[in-house]
Order: C-alpha cells, then sequence, then structure tokens
C-alpha cells in the first residue's frame, strides 16, 4: 500500500485549462513580446541609463528635470553594482521578484572593517512596512568562497543571546561582482513594522569569522500611508482601516474586520462598504480580496468559534486623486440572520 | 513555439510544480496560478539548459520563489481566503498528512516534498535551494520531528 504522503500527492493534479492558460499567455508573449520581457533588472538598467544621461545633461545643458534628478539623486552610490547584481541574481535565479525596486532602496554607504574584511552596508528597503531588506558587499582577505550558497552568517539583535526570531519568508543571496561579494538579506521576523533601525550584526564574511556590525535606518515603504489603524465598533462589528498602498496606477486599502455572531453555524456574513473622497464623489471599488482566520489557532470555545477575523484588500477601479485630503468609508454588515449593522460614517486622512 | 513542444513541457513538470505550490500555499487555485506563471516565465525566458535534471531544478527553484513572492504579502500571512478550494483526497488520512504538511514552515516543506516525494539527495536539494546540505538535513529531522509530533507515532509511519 502507498504510504499516505505519496498517495495524497498523487492525487493533486493541476487545473484542466492550466495548459490552455499558458498557451494563451504564450501566444501573447511572442505577439507583444515587451509585456512579458521588462524584468525588473531591466527596469534597473533603464534607471541607470537614466543616470547616465542625466550626468551628461546636467554638464551640457547646466540643468536637469525635477524626475531625473530625483533618479540621479536616488541611488548615485550603488546604482551600477546593484544591476550588476541583478543581472547575475537572475541569471541564476530565473527572476527577480524577490528583489525591490530600486527606488525602494534607501542608500547607506557605512564601512566597517575587521579581520582584513571591508564590509559597505550599500542599501535598505522596507518592503509593505514589514519585510526588511538590506544589500551589503565585502572584500578583502577572504577565505575559500563556495557557490550555491551564502558565504556569511550573521544575526539580527543586539547581541547573538537575543537574536530575533526569522520567519520562514526569510532568504538571502550572493553574487561575486568585479572581485567583491554582494549579498542581499530579506528578512521577516515578529517586530519589522515597527523597527525604524535594524541591527544587524555579521560574524562570518567569505569564510572568515569577525564581526561587522551596523545600525541601519530602515525608512517607510513610501507607496504606503499610515490610515491610523483606529477601531470602529458598533454592536458586534468593529472595523480597522490599516493602510493605503499608493503605486503608479494601482491603489489598495488594507481594512480588517471582527464581527462576534454566536450562531455562526449560519455562514458569513455579507459586508458592504462605500467610499467617497473628500469632494463627496463616489471611489469605484474594483475588487475587495477577503479572508477570514476562523480562530483555528484559539481555544476551541463558543466565544471563540462566534469571532471571526476578516482581512480585505479593496482594490480601488483610479487612484485617489493627489490633492484629496481624506476618505470617508461607510461600513454596513448584515448578518444571515437578516440583521444589519451600519457604522457611522468613518473619515480617514491620507 | 509550437504547441506541442508546450504540451511536452507541461506534461512532464506540470504536476510537480503543482504539488510543491500546493503543500507551500495550502490552495489549489494559488498554485495553479504559479504554475502557470513559472511555465510562461520558462517559455519566454529564452534560458537554455545543460540537461533535464537543470530545467526540472531550475523550475523547482522558480516555482518556490513565486509561492515565496505570493506568500511573502503582510496581508496573506496566517489567513485563508474564504473561497478556498482546497484538494478532496480518497482517505481522511491522506488529508491529515497533507494538512500537517502544509502547517510546517516552508523550508521544511520543500526539503520534505523533494526528499520523500521526488527522491532527490540531500545534496542534490542542496543545489536546488541553494542551501547548505547539513542545513537540509537538519530541516528533514526538524520536520520529522514536528510531523511526529502533530500526527502521532502511528500516522507518521504510515506517512512516508
Amino acid at each position: 500500500m502507498k504510504k499516505h504522503f505519496k498517495a495524497a500527492m498523487d492525487q493533486i493534479e493541476p487545473n484542466g485549462s492550466s495548459l490552455d492558460n499558458i498557451k494563451t499567455k504564450v501566444r501573447e508573449a511572442e505577439e507583444n513580446p515587451k509585456k512579458y520581457t521588462i524584468s525588473k533588472y531591466k527596469r534597473v538598467i533603464k534607471i541607470s541609463t537614466l543616470i547616465a544621461a542625466t550626468i551628461t545633461i546636467t554638464f551640457g545643458l547646466g540643468f536637469v528635470s525635477e524626475p531625473i534628478a530625483q533618479a540621479v539623486s536616488s541611488l548615485p552610490l550603488i546604482g551600477e553594482t546593484l544591476n550588476d547584481f541583478y543581472v547575475a541574481y537572475e541569471e541564476k535565479h530565473g527572476n527577480t521578484d524577490l528583489l525591490p525596486d530600486q527606488e525602494q532602496i534607501q542608500e547607506s554607504g557605512v564601512v566597517v572593517s575587521d579581520q582584513g574584511i571591508d564590509c559597505e552596508m550599500l542599501g535598505a528597503y522596507n518592503y509593505h512596512n514589514g519585510t526588511i531588506g538590506v544589500f551589503f558587499q565585502y572584500s578583502g582577505d577572504v577565505g575559500e568562497i563556495k557557490d550555491y550558497e551564502p558565504n556569511f552568517e550573521f544575526y539580527i539583535g543586539d547581541s547573538p543571546h537575543n537574536e530575533v526570531q526569522l520567519l520562514p519568508g526569510t532568504h538571502y543571496s550572493e553574487e561575486e561582482i568585479d572581485g567583491k561579494y554582494v549579498g542581499t538579506i530579506q528578512l521577516e521576523f515578529e517586530g519589522a513594522e515597527t523597527m525604524e533601525t535594524l541591527p544587524i550584526t555579521f560574524t562570518s564574511l567569505g569564510g572568515v569569522q569577525g564581526e561587522w556590525h551596523f545600525d541601519v535606518p530602515i525608512g517607510e515603504d513610501p507607496a504606503y500611508t499610515d490610515l491610523g489603524g483606529e477601531e470602529y465598533t458598533k454592536g458586534d462589528v468593529t472595523v480597522t482601516f490599516d493602510s493605503l498602498y499608493q503605486e503608479g496606477d494601482t491603489s489598495i486599502i488594507y481594512c480588517d474586520a471582527i464581527t462576534y455572531n454566536p450562531n455562526n453555524d449560519e455562514g458569513d456574513v455579507a459586508f458592504t462598504l462605500t467610499l467617497k473622497d473628500d469632494q463627496g464623489e463616489k471611489i469605484d471599488i474594483e475588487t475587495i480580496d477577503s479572508w477570514y482566520n476562523g480562530g483555528q489557532s484559539k481555544p476551541n470555545t463558543k466565544e471563540s468559534n462566534a469571532t471571526r477575523y476578516y482581512t480585505f484588500e479593496i482594490t480601488l477601479a483610479e487612484p485617489i486623486p493627489a490633492d484629496c485630503e481624506y476618505i470617508t468609508a461607510d461600513v454596513s454588515v448584515t448578518f444571515v440572520s437578516g440583521e444589519t449593522v451600519t457604522l457611522p460614517t468613518i473619515t480617514l486622512d491620507i | 513555439m509550437e504547441e506541442k513542444y508546450i504540451e511536452e513541457v507541461y506534461e512532464r513538470y506540470s504536476k510537480v510544480i503543482q504539488r510543491i505550490c500546493y503543500l507551500q500555499l495550502g490552495s489549489v487555485s494559488d498554485a495553479d496560478d504559479v504554475l502557470q506563471e513559472t511555465l510562461v516565465k520558462f517559455f519566454t525566458s529564452g534560458k537554455s539548459f545543460i540537461d533535464e535534471e537543470h530545467e526540472k531544478a531550475w523550475l523547482i527553484r522558480v516555482a518556490i520563489n513565486k509561492c515565496k513572492d505570493m506568500r511573502k504579502s503582510f496581508w496573506r500571512k496566517n489567513i485563508q481566503p474564504i473561497t478556498e478550494t482546497n484538494a478532496v483526497f480518497e482517505m481522511s488520512e491522506q488529508m491529515e498528512v497533507v494538512e500537517a504538511i502544509i502547517g510546517l514552515p516552508a523550508k521544511y516543506k520543500n526539503v520534505i516534498f523533494l526528499y520523500y516525494y521526488e527522491g532527490y539527495s540531500a545534496s542534490e536539494i542542496a543545489t536546488i535551494l541553494e542551501v547548505k546540505e547539513s542545513t537540509v538535513y537538519s530541516n528533514i529531522d526538524r520536520a520529522r520531528k514536528k510531523l511526529k509530533k502533530s500526527l502521532g507515532e502511528d500516522m507518521y509511519e504510515e506517512t512516508f
């Protein structure tokens, strides 16, 4: 008899329509190659080209337009190094999906030396206000460098004894760029979302034991606006608007809700949401993705079973106008019993 | 690109990708999305491979990275979609085993799948996942201990 794991895995099959969807997407890619070949590293190269072009313009014409000036000032020191790193990373991993856009990186430039090895903290980023990443490079009297594994060790926190426990989303990579070793570490851990400075200590670089400590400033993800996180409660319903994500044409509002329904066997509740801008104009919603945590990890009591925790990802049809100072939200919740709870209008500064 | 070639590659790799993604994401539909993204990436990247094993390892790594990307959204952690589409298994024990494995940290799920289902050696898994071989062994060991605890000794014996 097959063991349970193998028997179970054998039963998982791709959806019948997957092959057709893949064929369609490949066909689209052949007909419109740009759509599918502009990867992140190519966007980075584009920025680098802009930087080079801008320097020429600056010298030649004596001025530089505002958006280009921002690109120049964003990563003047590490742009080239990162371009090379992204190219090498994509070659090895097949994509750069886990790396941030250069615009998200805050340059650092602090160098610490120990054991004949110079380690430079190149920059840091804060993705979705909860995932922190750093880029660094080291060179000098390195020992044996091995392929297919990071040649560095580190801990996060004030000391190895108070080390922060990293979550599974953490990952790292390393590439050799022009005789230097460039590494990236993307970290997920409890409390990352409120961290302003990341204390990171390397205990080994290039096979050499030592101590290279950095306190890296972590900025907020510029694409996020904090919506306050205040709890709005009426009856058995509590709603919290957490943040607004705006980048390019994409605008997403994140919010949570908690409902208490002792008759939860009757099924889910229905949420209704209306958003308006500061001129009273309705803001169209494109999609609302929702999830609930039914409290599986909580004690199995009548009380906990009756409490449901929902999370909503509300994608707007159009970006909120830049001059809009606040939006309003009207929320109502209808239980299966027919009872409806309507919260007072909520005003959110943006 | 010839449809026949797409079908051949799909036939060769779609199941392994779908299965490892299902363990990562706990959702058939999410796994299916990643499967499609991974193979579209394969067909459009123009990358060449030394042999089929190199090709397969690349696909597995890309799929795992794409799962990480899907999971890394702060908002998708520890919550389940309301309209979830879970796999249905012939026996309740199989469901129990799969749920226990889905509940493991990602790094444990990967090694369990590659080691016990795909039959890769620890050294091969280390190359695919770009970690130390010793890390693979320790992750397998920790995963076993966790599964023994969650499933119980008897069920664990019937699992692998």
